[in-house]
């Protein structure tokens, strides 16, 4: 089995020997760099990969990112606050770790769910629940070796799409910084069906090339 | 003397009691409880309390009505100073900012829509601001900055900036968290790019700039840059 992502038509394909044998809808970066300062636009890179591993994906570029999807939310209004538990077990305060505020936490869920609450886990996770990772495989082991780094674009959902999914709504993709964007339930057919399974080939065509 | 004595007693009395029934800001908690100036405590009836004004006696405070649920409701409450009057106001949106605009007290909410009270009434007015939006500085007249930052989330609006309504000036910088502050008659601004900060510090009443300069430790308070 092998995976293969057309940009251009925000396409993603599973081979089997010589048959694309189902697609999905996926939406990579634009063609070229775009304009955002917070982090510029750029391709989804051509070229072929490996897949590496599904991961729960956290970062300190994106602020509602540096919390796991997932994690479990305390409601403080006494405090004006938001705490979410830590990996020990013990709970940290959202406004001063992430310097997002509760009225922000609502307003989001709002946004997303339509209603005015503090959920009880973190859906914020600009990668959803699960980010697949992949790397250019130099030597061809199908090992990420030391030489070898995981790339930073990688498959994931959105909130919003996860949102739109939870709620039966039909889902609709955006474009990306550079990363796949995905509909939570392809992700859930394509991680099923093994598609996703480390070692996995994965090929990135040219904008231009089409299925 | 005697008739000088009594006016200065009805004076102090007068002056006393006036502080007494102090007419000016409360001191305010999160959850919800303002105290006046005698100590007075009042428990209101929000909580999740994110803002206040106080304005020509009267104070308002910004938070949520929570049900059993824990659904949140967005109110505006306004209390008098000395705490003899609250009264409620709910809203559909969230009320991001409590602000004065040409002598009247106005709210923008997180969708950008703008109301003024008038009569005990908030009513929309015909001025939409970008989503988030808020006041970082108004003469109380027809003078005012609105600053909207761009957003928190990956897959949202990048544009963010400053604009003057009076002056028709318009600045579009990123920033996220870091809330535009006038210091001193100067607007300053941190630019927030992904690799570096960069500070600015801007005329109000033109919308140049006069200084800016990469931060390297950010203060606190952003009046010290």
């Amino acid at each position: 089995m092998e995976l293969h992502f057309f940009p251009g038509q925000n396409l993603l394909a599973i081979k089997q020997g010589n048959i694309y044998v189902s697609q999905y809808a996926a939406w990579g970066g634009p063609a070229s760099i775009g304009n955002d300062p917070r982090m510029p636009e750029e391709p989804t890179w051509p070229g072929t990969y490996v897949i590496h591993s599904t991961q729960t994906y956290i970062t300190p570029t994106w602020a509602f990112s540096k919390i796991k999807w997932g994690t479990a939310l305390q409601d403080k209004p006494q405090l004006n606050d938001v705490y979410y538990q830590l990996p020990n077990k013990k709970w940290a305060s959202v406004k001063n770790d992430v310097g997002i505020e509760r009225k922000k936490i609502i307003d989001q869920y709002f946004t997303y769910y339509g209603k005015m609450k503090v959920p009880p886990t973190w859906v914020f996770n600009d990668f959803g629940p699960i980010a697949i990772r992949w790397f250019k495989d130099t030597n061809g082991n199908k090992i990420l070796d030391k030489k070898e780094t995981l790339s930073g674009q990688m498959f994931h959902t959105t909130p919003e799409n996860e949102a739109e999914s939870s709620l039966g709504k039909s889902v609709n993709l955006v474009p990306s910084h550079g990363c796949i964007h995905l509909k939570p339930r392809d992700r859930d057919t394509i991680l099923n069906s093994g598609g996703f399974k480390p070692k996995t080939i994965f090929v990135v065509h040219n904008y231009n090339e089409k299925i | 003397m005697k008739k000088y004595s009594w006016i200065v007693l009805a004076t102090l009395l007068l002056s006393t009691a006036c502080h007494t029934n102090a007419i000016g800001p409360l001191k305010w908690s999160e959850d919800g409880v303002v105290t006046g100036a005698d100590g007075k405590k009042l428990t209101l009836d929000i909580q999740g309390v994110y803002d206040n004004l106080s304005y020509l006696g009267a104070n308002y405070f910004a938070g949520f009505k929570i049900d059993k649920d824990g659904n949140n409701y967005p109110n505006i409450v306004q209390v008098r100073g000395d705490l003899s009057a609250v009264k409620y106001w709910p809203f559909e949106y969230i009320p991001n900012d409590i602000f004065v605009y040409q002598e009247k007290v106005h709210v923008i909410t997180t969708d950008g829509q703008v109301y003024v009270l008038h009569d005990e009434k908030w009513n929309l007015i015909d001025k939409k601001f970008p989503r988030e939006s808020q006041a970082v500085y108004s003469d109380h007249k027809n003078d005012l900055v609105v600053c909207y930052p761009a957003a928190m989330e990956k897959t949202g609006d990048h544009i963010s900036g400053c604009t003057s309504t009076s002056n028709n000036w318009k600045l579009d910088f990123v920033w996220l968290t870091i809330v535009p502050k006038v210091c001193n008659g100067k607007l300053h601004i941190v630019e927030e790019n992904s690799i570096s900060k960069l500070f600015k510090q801007v005329d109000l009443a033109t919308g140049k700039i006069l200084k800016s300069e990469t931060v390297k430790n950010l203060p606190h308070d952003i009046c010290k840059l």
